[in-house]
């Protein structure tokens, strides 16, 4: 019988001596779909750096010593900051630089990643905490809401946004994004209704408000999971440019501004140093946040609602 | 009933009504609420609407359900649109099943904290990281130029030659869809690794404990505890995936803008594409959304009760 040392961290550590075939096995899967993933990116960021003219056929192998036949500059990325414009369709007509692609995205990334993620805070928060009826009837809608699979109502949305007027504006998208049904809630949910009720008791016997308790208390120790919703929010709008080209196409983001670049340019912007160029300028936001939070990411919680 | 510290609880576990906590509450929830109201049960309400609206000739919408019947009657007729609704069952079916499959174990070794498991973790995330673009032209070269190219450099295969020339499993129609699904498989790791990690980590030690005590290897410990302790968190996944059926795009965008071919077309990008196409394609757009709810609908009632019982 294997010896088995009690209240350590036995589960998590491997058996020492051989590793077990599934380990090897995993082991192989994940190497090899990393090389399948960073040489493609190192690719990229070597293309961006390559010289247009002398930009080939980089990944053939016969050709191992590229930096004798490329030379590699920052020009691309001189060339990709000036000519990265995007004019808005008629009838704004209107034509945003880098800078002004850059603003955008920054808006409408961190505004809507905040209204993602505070209104499911906001909601999860009460819902656990406060066990009313209503409580009850808010969390079995979000799962009702989530199981019913309505499909096509972005044309539906877009023509609301019309009838409000609110139609090709950024605060509007932010309005769409203070919305609690996703997934997120139900992590929220299961987050707060882990963590025990003796703080927030202990915090009201010593006077402290309703808000205070929520502020204060509850919610630093959720810290990771709501930190985690917020990145993985503002990531994904950055990258999105699909949402932006039918919900506000006056106000072009950096994302929009790369698609413009690879699929409306002209026959220079069409090389491929110069499309990894602006593609690599514009990642370096999210890559720099992801490394300012990366040792928050995660999400420490188990949930099953909707399937009950 | 008094609890321990004098606080009133009643029989069915519910909190007692205080002024000031109702106060808080309704406070709270009136913008959340009020947002539900107008862009959930409005929206859904005038897309119900909107399917049986067309546009007349001044742009006005006007009551005629047989404008959107007669346009989808034409549809299902025709063979190219089984070919959408076959790719959105297909590329549904492949990231669903290989997709969750793969992230699962992926995430199992994690969970062990296995050799370079920090590492592994940031390259699965890695794809949620970079612009979809960025991964695509990286992809279309790789897949494109770079493995043809190695597989002649290794093993003599002269793609070249053939039909589509060196580009290809990129080039040929029936290897494309193939490969751009692989693609959408491929960069869907890095949030349902985050989340299956964490649902791992709720697992007692005790009981992982109590499985080597019993004499479990990797694989059995996988398979008799990992993922029975896992699968309301998978549940989830699969019945919420169900929905995107038929709005999954599988990337066609990205690959190809508006112009992708039309046998590799997806009820979703299908869908997309009227709708960029202009405002006179609402309400045909949310016609073919409220069929394809009626279709899913039960499936995913179907799915959730197969769910309850894996798990009961």
């Amino acid at each position: 019988m294997k010896k088995i040392k009690l209240g350590t961290n036995n589960h998590l550590s491997s058996t020492k001596g051989k590793p077990s075939v599934t380990t090897v096995f995993l082991f192989v899967l994940l190497t090899i779909y990393t090389l399948v993933l960073i040489v493609p990116t190192i690719w990229s960021v070597y293309a961006s750096l390559a010289d247009s003219d002398e930009f080939g056929f980089v990944f053939n192998p016969q050709y191992p010593n590229l930096s004798e036949t490329l030379s590699l500059s920052f020009d691309n990325f001189k060339f990709a900051w000036e000519e990265l414009t995007v004019t808005t369709p008629p009838p704004y007509q209107q034509t945003f630089n880098a800078i002004g692609l850059l603003g955008n995205s920054l808006l409408y990334s961190m505004l809507s990643s905040l209204a993602f993620t505070i209104c499911p805070v906001i909601v999860a928060y009460v819902t656990s905490t406060f066990k009313y009826k209503a409580s009850k009837v808010i969390y079995a809608f979000v799962i009702v809401a989530m199981a019913l699979p309505i499909v096509g109502s972005m044309a539906s949305e877009i023509q609301m946004l019309h009838n409000l007027g609110m139609f090709d504006s950024i605060i509007s998208m932010v309005i769409l994004r203070f919305n609690f049904l996703s997934i997120y809630f139900l992590i929220l949910h299961a987050q707060f209704s882990s963590i025990p009720r003796d703080y927030a008791e202990s915090a009201k016997v010593d006077g402290a408000s309703n808000l205070r308790t929520m502020l204060q208390v509850v919610l630093p120790q959720s810290l990771n999971t709501i930190v985690t919703v917020f990145i993985l929010s503002f990531i994904t709008y950055w990258n999105d440019y699909q949402i932006p080209l039918l919900y506000f196409p006056s106000y072009p983001t950096a994302a929009y501004g790369i698609y413009m670049f690879v699929y409306g340019g002209s026959a220079e912007m069409a090389t491929i140093p110069h499309q990894m160029a602006v593609i690599v300028l514009l990642t370096l936001p999210i890559v720099i946040v992801f490394i300012v939070f990366n040792k928050r990411l995660r999400v420490s919680v188990a949930m099953g609602g909707i399937k009950s | 009933m008094k609890s321990l510290r004098g606080k009133k609880i009643n029989r069915v576990g519910r909190t007692p009504l205080k002024k000031g906590d109702v106060i808080f509450y309704v406070v709270l929830l009136i913008i959340p609420i009020s947002q539900i109201l107008i862009f959930y049960f409005g929206v859904n309400f005038q897309s119900f609407l909107l399917a049986f609206q067309t546009r007349d000739s001044s742009g006005s919408l006007i009551f005629d359900p047989s404008v959107n019947f007669g346009k989808f009657a034409n549809d299902i007729q025709t063979p190219i649109f089984w070919t959408y609704i076959r790719n959105s069952l297909l590329v549904y079916l492949f990231t669903s099943l290989a997709g969750t499959v793969l992230a699962t174990l992926f995430s199992y070794y994690i969970y062990k904290r296995r050799t370079l498991y920090n590492f592994f973790k940031f390259v699965l995330f890695l794809p949620s990281l970079l612009p979809a673009i960025m991964l695509v032209i990286m992809f279309k070269q790789f897949v494109g130029n770079g493995i043809p190219s190695y597989l002649n450099f290794f093993f003599g295969v002269d793609f070249s030659q053939m039909e589509g020339g060196g580009n290809i499993f990129l080039k040929e129609n029936n290897t494309t869809f193939i490969v751009i699904t692989a693609y959408s498989i491929w960069v869907s790791f890095g949030s349902q690794v985050l989340v299956y990690t964490g649902a791992m980590d709720q697992i007692s030690p005790e009981v992982i404990e109590a499985g080597k005590l019993d004499g479990t290897n990797s694989f059995t410990e996988f398979i008799h505890i990992i993922l029975p302790s896992i699968f309301a968190t998978l549940g989830t996944f699969l019945i919420v995936g169900i929905a995107s059926i038929f709005t999954n795009q599988n990337n066609l965008f990205n690959f190809y803008g508006g112009g992708g071919p039309s046998e590799h077309y997806t009820i979703g990008y299908y869908v997309y594409l009227l709708l960029r196409a202009g405002e006179a394609n609402y309400p045909y757009a949310s016609f073919i959304g409220l069929v394809c709810t009626l279709v899913v609908l039960p499936l995913t009632f179907g799915v959730r009760k197969l769910v309850n019982r894996v798990t009961r």
